[in-house]
């Protein structure tokens, strides 16, 4: 019958040398935290350019509200066409729904964060610890086994080692297939926004020059001080829609950074070569280790 | 013609009776500005029409972000899945401890 201790000899240098042959450059968390960080930066950029065009929206419809005697429908956005049907020009749940994609794609960047930080190390390590304790308590019992303590914390660093190993290679072949699948998805959002915010930009443009033009048709035309009330209102309108367009102008240029960096982080992924440091430094462990267990025998 | 462009030259339409409006005076100016004001609705109109055949595009876009965050959900099941084996066999040891004690009153 073998000897435990070949069995525990064994152990170790498969738990050392799964890593060397496995061995991988490190999950990159920090581009992962970055790409959350951008996404959920966009998202919130984008929900306040929306409530200030909603509001510009509701300015623009006190200028010119629908004709005739005002009513409780007069300020609703809708314009009646040649055949008489009612058109619908409410910006606000066009909006509303361009904000929850945008929050689909920041929910799924923080969800790749989450996994990618999620420590499933640390049952490893309390359970590796009980191994030991247990271990060490079974080998105490042994007298004629004076090594045995030596040996338990071996065997709960060997079990360690394969544990954080296969973590690893899991972890890093999940975030693999679900940033595949993902990439497709990532720029078709981001395509779809860019070409929606041009549309949105022709929309912030006709409802600022149709304040314009309502106000010079009701603007006094000799200086006084309605004349200056209306005149500081409409300007700061008119600021109010020059800062849209130019946070709109903003939102697609980040956006449309968002695809390559997810893109970027799934190729660093692939380069799973050892790094030479690492290399070396499980070589000397474990020649430190032979060393040491032989003088066990 | 599609959405986008029926609103784009509408857009471009509103602007160049906007240029035709600041030339004019009187009756004619009024009713110009009238008819501007409805331009101006039509093309908001013709905007957000726009947006809505937009809307239908996301559809695919968003399943593939679904697909992927599934894809997460089961390996993080894996991953739980090593952690609990590890687990037993720490447990493992600690279970013959327990027999050992029983049967050698250790």
């Amino acid at each position: 019958m073998r000897s435990p201790g070949r069995y525990i000899r064994l152990l170790v240098w498969l738990a050392l040398g799964l890593p060397l042959v496995t061995a991988c450059a490190a999950i990159p968390t920090g581009r992962f935290d970055a790409l959350s960080a951008a996404s959920r930066s966009v998202l919130d950029s984008s929900s306040a350019t929306y409530s200030r065009i909603e509001g510009l929206q509701r300015n623009y419809m006190v200028f010119n509200p629908a004709e005739g005697r005002l009513t409780p429908e007069s300020f609703k956005a809708v314009v009646v066409d040649d055949q008489g049907r009612k058109l619908d020009f409410d910006l606000r749940p066009r909006l509303r729904f361009r904000e929850s994609v945008l929050e689909a794609l920041s929910n799924y960047t923080d969800v790749l964060q989450a996994f990618a930080k999620k420590d499933y190390q640390g049952d490893l390590d309390a359970a590796s610890q009980n191994l030991y304790a247990s271990v060490s308590d079974l080998a105490a019992r042994a007298p004629d086994n004076p090594a045995g303590q030596k040996a338990a914390g071996l065997l709960a660093a060997a079990v360690n080692e394969l544990g954080r190993a296969a973590l690893e290679r899991t972890r890093r072949r999940a975030l693999r297939r679900a940033m595949e699948a993902a990439q497709p998805g990532v720029e078709g959002v981001v395509d779809l926004i860019v070409a929606d915010n041009v549309l949105i930009v022709q929309a912030v443009r006709t409802m600022q020059n149709g304040i314009l033009r309502s106000a010079n048709g009701l603007r006094p035309t000799a200086p006084s001080l309605d004349r200056v009330q209306l005149d500081e209102r409409v300007s700061r309108l008119v600021d109010e829609s020059s800062e849209i367009l130019a946070s709109l102008d903003a939102l697609s240029r980040a956006v449309k950074a968002i695809p390559r960096a997810h893109a970027e982080i799934r190729e660093s992924l692939d380069d799973d070569r050892p790094s030479l440091a690492q290399l070396q430094s499980l070589i000397a462990e474990a020649k430190r280790l032979s060393q040491f267990y032989g003088s066990l025998k | 013609m599609s959405s986008h462009d029926l609103a784009e030259k509408t857009a471009g339409l509103t602007s160049r009776v906007d240029n035709l409006v600041a030339i004019q005076t009187g009756p004619e100016c009024r009713e110009l500005e009238r008819q501007q004001a409805r331009l101006e609705k039509l093309t908001l109109a013709a905007i957000t029409a726009a947006l809505d055949e937009s809307s239908k595009r996301y559809k695919d876009a968003l399943a593939a972000l679904d697909a992927a965050n599934e894809a997460i959900g089961e390996g993080d099941e894996k991953m739980q899945q090593i952690s609990r084996i590890i687990k037993i066999v720490a447990q493992a040891a600690d279970v013959v401890e327990t027999l050992l004690k029983k049967a050698g009153g250790l």
